[in-house]
């Protein structure tokens, strides 16, 4: 019962971290995009506007 | 849910952003049978990201389904660095966990016809390093690579 117990609590662990620390580099590349979009893509972007 | 810097400047256009299916069901497999859809992450924080350079942003998966207000279509797909993993150095008293976890996306600006205007690849790197007892009974006891799974 415990050793179940301890290999679902691992489990939810495990899946938590991942997704913590997935999402931030998630983030991270986005706060790049935003970045490069306003600095060497700005002129590409705007043109014919 | 998400946290975006706020910028100094918007680009003065109406823009969409386009996920195709394939993306938004793109997922990162976890050891013990899960996993995590990065996909459905991307879809919820570009659209607040691109929220922070545009000042208006909406969202389509359907080429043919841009409206005619529309004057830039942003295009991001994962690039095959997209990766997570996981790895454990065991010890004496203590193990040593070290979780990363890279995300590749490519990027290409369009105008409304599908001209291409710009296109550019980022990729963002995350770390998570702890140390958990090696006596405890919490379970852990893995180590390995986890796999990304494009569909």
């Amino acid at each position: 019962m415990g050793g179940a117990m301890g290999g679902y609590a691992a489990g939810l662990q495990n899946e938590r971290e991942m997704r913590d620390v997935a999402t931030k580099s998630l983030v991270s590349a986005l706060e790049q995009l935003n970045d490069k979009i306003l600095t060497s893509g700005k002129d590409a972007i705007l043109k014919g506007k | 849910m998400f946290y975006f810097q706020d910028k100094p400047e918007k680009l003065p256009l109406k823009a969409a952003l386009y996920l195709d299916d394939k993306e938004r069901n793109y997922d990162i497999s976890v050891l013990l049978g899960s996993k995590f859809m990065i996909g459905e992450a991307l879809e919820l924080a570009a659209t607040e990201s691109l929220g922070k350079v545009f000042p208006t942003i909406s969202l389509f998966n359907e080429k043919g389904k841009v409206t005619p207000d529309i004057e830039r279509i942003i295009a991001i797909k994962f690039g095959p660095e997209t990766s997570a993993s996981i790895s454990l150095a065991p010890g004496l008293l203590k193990h040593e966990v070290k979780r990363e976890a890279k995300t590749e996306l490519f990027c290409e600006v369009y105008d409304k016809e599908w001209n291409l205007l710009w296109k550019e690849t980022v990729i963002g790197n995350a770390t998570l390093e702890y140390q958990k007892s090696a006596w405890g009974g919490d379970g852990w006891s893995y180590g390995g690579i986890c796999r990304r799974t494009p569909k």
